[in-house]
C-alpha cells in the first residue's frame, strides 16, 4: 500500500494518541450528524396526523439506525475520543499502553459503522434497536430484511473495538500513571473513565453472545433456533430479552459516566474549588457501576416474569438511582455560592446537570411495576431516556469539546457563538423532549397516528424543537471549523486548569512530555522547566523523552481484513461460501502477519505508579484482561444454555450426547494443557527441543480435538439419531442449538489457538522464545488453559447431566 | 513451579474427571446431587487449572478480582434462568 500525501498517511497511519482521540471526535460527530438527520426526518413525519413523507418500513428502519447509530456510534466513541487524547496526558504519560491497538479499535469501529450504513441497503434492521426476537430472527422478508444480518457484522465489528479499547485503558490507567500519581490523586475524568471501560469489559461481550446467537438463527433456520423455535413458548424472546438487557442496561451508565467525568472537570475550573465530596462521587460512581449490572430486569415487567424478579428488579432499579444522587449533590454543592466563570464549558455542564435531574427523576417513576404497566413503551419513556442520553450525555461531552479545544488545537474557538450554540440547544432540547412526557398514552415508534388522538399540538411543538436542536448543532462545527484556522491562540493553560493536560504547550507535542512530571506525596506536581506554571513546583526528576514508534501501517489492514470477512459472512442468505470468506481472510491475515512482524518500539518505564499491578507486565495484564471478557463472553452463552435448559419441556435423555467422545475430548485438552505448560516450562529453562515438541504436542492434541468433534457433529446431525421423527433439529431444537452453538464458539477457541502455534513455530524452530523472551509462549499458554477450562464445564453440562 | 507439580496438577485433573464419569454410573444418587457435585468438581478443575497452569496464584492478588468480578457478573445472569419464568411455559 502506497500513500503519498503525508497528511493522509498520517491519519491513515497514525498510532499517536491525540491523532485516534481526533480521528474519534470528528468520527462520532459525522455519526451524530447522520443519526441526527435520520431523526429530524421522523420528527417531521410525527408533526402531522396520519404522517407526511415516511412508510413504516422506512421509519422503522430510520428509528433503529438512529437509536444503534445514536448510543454506539456517537455517545460513546465521543467519549472515548476524548479519553484517547486527555487520559494519557492526565495521567503524566506518552500514549496508551499499546498504541496500535488503540489505532485498531479506531478502525474497527469506522468499519463498523460503514457496515451499519451499509445494512441499509440491504433493507435495514427494522426492529429497534433492541433487536427483539423472535421477530429479528425471523428470516420472512415480513419479519425482518437481510439487512439486519449486516448491521449484526457492524455490531460484532464495534463489540471488537470497545474489547480492545477497553483493555489498553484499563491496562494503560493501572501501569503508566506518572510517578507519585496514585489513584486517589486521579481527577474525575480519568475516574469515570477508568469505571467506564471495566464496565464495557464486562457488558459488551454479552452483546456479543447474543449477536452470535441472532446471526446462528438467521443463518441456518430450521436448524440453530435459540431465539425462533416454535417449540419454546416465551423461552426465546425472554432469553434474547436477558441476554440484550445485561448488556443494554449496563450500557445506559457506559455512556452517561464519561459525561459525569467531563461535568467532574468543568465544574472545579470554572468555579475555582475543589470537587465538592470529589471521593464520595467516585464511590458513587463505582457503586451505581456494580448495581448497573442487576437491573436489567426492569426492562421486561410486562413480559410475564414471575412476581419475584419484577420485585427484585425494582429494588435495584429504584437502589441504583440513590447513588447518582449523590453526585448531583456534589455538583450542586460545588456551584452553591461559588464564583462561576460562566463561558460555554461551565454552561453545557450546569445544563447537563440539570436535565440529568428530570431525567433521572422520570427514570425512578418507570422503577414502579405500577406505572409501568401504563408508561412503558410510550413517548414517556422515550423523552425519559433522550432527557438521561442526550441531556444528560451529548451536553456534557460538548461542554468537554469547547473545554478542551484550545488544548487540542491551541486556539479559542469564538465564546459568543459557543454561548449562542448553548443557549438554543438548551432551550430547543427542552422544547423538543418536555411535551413527550405528556404524550403518555402516545405509542413509541408509530409512524402516524390518527387527527382524533389529539397528540397533534405537542408532537408540533416536538418537531419544532428538534429542527431548531438540529440544526443549532451547526454552530458547534462552524464554530470550532473557523477558530481552528482564526481562533485566538489559546497558550498552555487559558482556564487556568489545575490537571496535567494543562501543564504541556497547546497543541501538546508527539511525545506530550518533556519530562515525565512526578507528584509528590502531598500530591504536588513537580514538572520540568515548568516554573511559573500553576501546577508546577520546582523541577521534575521523571525520565526524558525515549524513541516510541508513532505510526503503522497494519491495523488499518487488519480492520479491512475483519470488515471484509465478516460482509461476505452477512452479505448472502444462508450459510457463506469459502469465495466469500477468502477475500477477508487474505486481507486480515496480510495484516496480521505485518502487524506480528513490524518492529514497533514502545517505551516501557520502570519509574511509574502501578499500583496494585506492579508485579505483572503490561502484555500480561492485557491478556488476563481480555481472558476477563471471555469469562462474561462464554458465561452469557452458558447462561443461554442454561435457560433454555432448565425452562424447555423436552430435553434429550442422558447418553444422547455420546459420553465417550466427550469423555476422550476431555482427556485430550488437560494433557494439552499439561503440553503446554510444559513448552513454558521448557521456553524458561532454554530448553529449544523440549520447547518444540511440547508445543507440537498441544497442536497435535488441539487438532485431534477437533477432528473427534467433527465426527460428534456430523454423527449426531445425520448419524443413529435420525430417527422417522426427524433429527436432533426437529426433536430437540433447544438442546440441539446450544450444543452446536456453545460446542461450535469453543472450536472456533480452539482453532484460534492451534493458528496461534502455526504462527509461533517457526519462530521458535529457529530457537526464539526461550529464556527471557519466554513471555509469549505464556501469553499463549493463557489464552490455551482458558479454552481448556471452559472445556471443563461444557462437558458435564452436555454430557453428564 | 516445577514439572513435577504439573505433572501432579495433571494426574488430579484426570482423577477427578474419572470420578465425575464414576458418578454418573452410581445408582440411588439423587439428581440435585449429582448436578451440584458434578459442577463443583469442574469448578475444582478450573480452579487448579488457572492457579497452575495459568499461575494465577502467583500473580497480583487484585487480578482475581478483575476475573471473579466477571464471574459473578455473569453469575447474576444465570441465577434469572431458576427465577425467572416459574413455573415453565411450554
Amino acid at each position: 500500500m502506497r500513500v503519498t500525501s503525508p497528511s493522509l498517511k498520517r491519519w491513515l497511519f497514525s498510532t499517536n494518541h491525540k491523532d485516534v482521540g481526533i480521528l474519534y471526535t470528528i468520527t462520532s460527530l459525522v455519526f451524530f450528524f447522520i443519526a441526527g438527520s435520520l431523526a429530524l426526518l421522523m420528527r417531521y413525519q410525527l408533526s402531522a396526523p396520519f404522517g407526511r413523507v415516511l412508510g413504516g418500513e422506512v421509519f422503522n428502519t430510520f428509528v433503529t439506525m438512529h437509536g444503534l447509530l445514536m448510543i454506539l456510534w456517537v455517545l460513546s466513541p465521543l467519549a472515548i475520543g476524548l479519553a484517547n487524547y486527555f487520559i494519557p496526558l492526565q495521567l503524566g504519560a506518552r500514549d496508551l499502553a499499546f498504541p496500535r491497538l488503540n489505532a485498531l479499535s479506531y478502525w474497527f469501529y469506522l468499519f463498523g459503522g460503514f457496515a451499519m450504513v451499509l445494512s441499509f441497503f440491504f433493507g435495514g434492521p427494522n426492529t429497534g434497536w433492541t433487536l427483539y426476537a423472535p421477530q429479528s430472527a425471523c428470516t420472512d422478508p415480513l419479519c425482518s430484511p437481510p439487512g439486519i444480518n449486516v448491521a449484526a457484522a457492524g455490531l460484532i465489528l464495534l463489540v471488537g473495538s470497545i474489547t480492545m479499547g477497553s483493555i489498553n485503558f484499563i491496562v494503560t490507567m493501572f501501569k503508566m500513571r506518572a510517578p507519585g500519581l496514585k489513584l486517589k490523586y486521579m481527577s474525575m475524568f480519568p475516574w469515570a473513565i477508568l469505571i467506564t471501560v471495566f464496565m464495557m469489559l464486562y457488558a459488551f461481550p454479552s452483546l456479543l453472545a447474543g449477536l452470535i446467537l441472532l446471526y446462528s438463527d438467521r443463518s441456518f433456520p430450521g436448524r440453530l433456533a435459540y431465539l425462533s423455535t416454535a417449540q419454546g413458548g416465551n423461552v426465546p424472546s425472554l432469553l434474547w430479552d436477558n441476554i440484550f438487557w445485561f448488556f443494554g442496561h449496563p450500557e445506559v451508565y457506559i455512556v452517561l459516566f464519561p459525561a459525569i467525568g467531563v461535568v467532574g472537570e468543568i465544574l472545579p475550573t470554572f468555579t475555582r474549588r475543589p470537587l465538592y465530596g470529589a471521593k464520595y462521587i467516585t464511590m458513587s460512581i463505582v457503586v451505581a457501576a456494580v448495581i448497573s449490572f442487576i437491573v436489567w430486569g426492569h426492562h421486561m415487567f410486562i413480559t410475564g416474569v414471575s412476581p419475584l424478579t419484577t420485585t427484585l428488579f425494582t429494588v435495584t432499579t429504584i437502589a441504583v438511582s440513590l447513588p447518582f444522587d449523590v453526585m448531583t449533590v456534589s455538583f450542586m454543592e460545588t456551584l452553591f455560592r461559588a464564583k462561576i466563570r460562566l463561558k460555554a464549558p461551565v454552561l453545557f455542564a450546569i445544563g447537563s446537570i440539570a436535565l440529568f435531574v428530570i431525567g433521572g427523576i422520570t427514570g425512578v417513576f418507570l422503577a414502579s411495576i405500577a406505572l409501568d404497566q401504563h408508561l412503558r413503551g410510550t413517548y414517556f419513556v422515550v423523552a425519559h431516556f433522550h432527557y438521561i442520553m442526550v441531556g444528560a450525555g451529548i451536553l456534557a461531552l460538548m461542554g468537554g469539546l469547547y473545554y478542551w479545544f484550545p488544548k487540542m488545537t491551541g486556539r479559542m474557538y469564538n465564546e459568543r457563538v459557543a454561548k449562542l450554540h448553548f443557549a438554543l440547544s438548551f432551550i430547543s432540547f427542552n422544547v423538543l423532549y418536555f411535551p413527550m412526557f405528556l404524550l403518555i398514552e402516545m405509542p413509541r415508534r408509530v409512524y402516524f397516528y390518527p387527527p382524533d388522538t389529539g397528540w397533534a399540538p405537542l408532537n408540533g411543538l416536538a418537531t419544532i424543537g428538534g429542527l431548531v436542536f438540529g440544526f443549532s448543532q451547526l454552530l458547534l462545527v462552524a464554530n470550532l471549523g473557523r477558530s481552528l484556522r482564526k481562533g485566538a491562540p489559546a497558550g498552555p493553560n487559558p482556564w487556568d486548569g489545575w490537571t496535567l493536560e494543562w501543564a504541556v504547550p497547546s497543541p501538546p507535542p508527539l511525545h506530550d512530555f518533556e519530562q515525565i512530571p512526578v507528584i509528590t506525596e502531598d500530591g504536588v506536581v513537580h514538572l520540568a522547566g515548568g516554573e511559573g506554571h500553576p501546577l508546577a513546583s520546582g523541577i521534575g526528576d521523571g525520565h526524558s523523552i525515549p524513541h516510541s514508534s508513532h505510526s503503522s501501517r497494519w491495523p488499518i489492514v487488519v480492520a479491512l481484513g475483519a470488515f471484509v470477512f465478516l460482509l461476505g459472512l452477512t452479505m448472502g442468505s444462508g450459510p457463506p461460501g469459502i469465495l466469500q470468506l477468502t477475500p477477508g481472510v487474505v486481507i486480515g491475515l496480510v495484516g496480521l502477519y505485518g502487524y506480528g512482524k513490524e518492529s514497533f518500539i514502545v517505551h516501557e518505564d520502570e519509574k511509574v505508579e502501578s499500583w496494585p499491578f506492579k508485579a505483572i507486565s503490561r502484555m500480561r495484564f492485557g491478556v488476563w484482561t481480555f481472558l476477563a471478557s471471555e469469562i462474561v463472553f462464554f458465561g452469557v452463552l452458558l447462561s443461554a444454555y442454561l435457560f433454555v435448559r432448565i425452562n424447555s419441556v423436552a430435553w434429550p435423555p442422558l447418553d444422547y450426547f455420546d459420553i465417550e467422545k466427550g469423555a476422550i475430548n476431555t482427556f485430550i485438552l488437560l494433557t494439552s494443557s499439561l503440553t503446554a505448560v510444559l513448552a513454558l516450562a521448557s521456553a524458561r529453562a532454554g530448553a529449544r527441543n523440549g520447547l518444540v515438541a511440547s508445543l507440537l504436542g498441544t497442536m497435535a492434541l488441539g487438532a485431534y480435538f477437533l477432528y473427534n468433534k467433527a465426527l460428534e457433529w456430523e454423527e449426531l446431525a445425520i448419524g443413529e439419531h435420525l430417527t422417522p421423527m426427524g433429527s436432533i433439529f426437529d426433536n430437540f431444537p433447544l438442546a440441539a442449538t446450544s450444543y452446536y452453538i456453545t460446542t461450535g464458539v469453543h472450536g472456533v477457541h480452539v482453532f484460534a489457538g492451534l493458528a496461534m502455534i502455526a504462527y509461533l513455530f517457526p519462530r521458535v524452530l529457529k530457537g526464539a522464545y526461550l529464556r527471557h523472551q519466554s513471555e509469549t509462549i505464556l501469553y499463549f499458554g493463557l489464552y490455551w488453559h482458558f479454552v481448556d477450562i471452559v472445556w471443563i464445564f461444557l462437558f458435564p453440562l452436555f454430557y453428564l447431566i | 513451579m516445577s514439572v513435577k507439580v504439573y505433572v501432579a496438577v495433571f494426574a488430579v485433573l484426570v482423577s477427578v474427571t474419572g470420578v465425575e464419569l464414576a458418578l454418573i454410573g452410581i445408582p440411588g444418587i439423587s439428581r440435585a446431587l449429582t448436578i451440584t457435585t458434578l459442577i463443583g468438581l469442574a469448578g475444582f478443575k478450573a480452579l487448579l487449572v488457572a492457579a497452575f497452569f495459568q499461575h494465577l496464584k502467583d500473580e497480583p492478588r487484585p487480578l482475581s478480582t478483575v476475573l471473579l468480578v466477571g464471574l459473578v457478573i455473569v453469575m447474576a445472569l444465570m441465577s434469572i434462568s431458576f427465577l425467572q419464568l416459574h413455573p415453565p411455559q411450554s
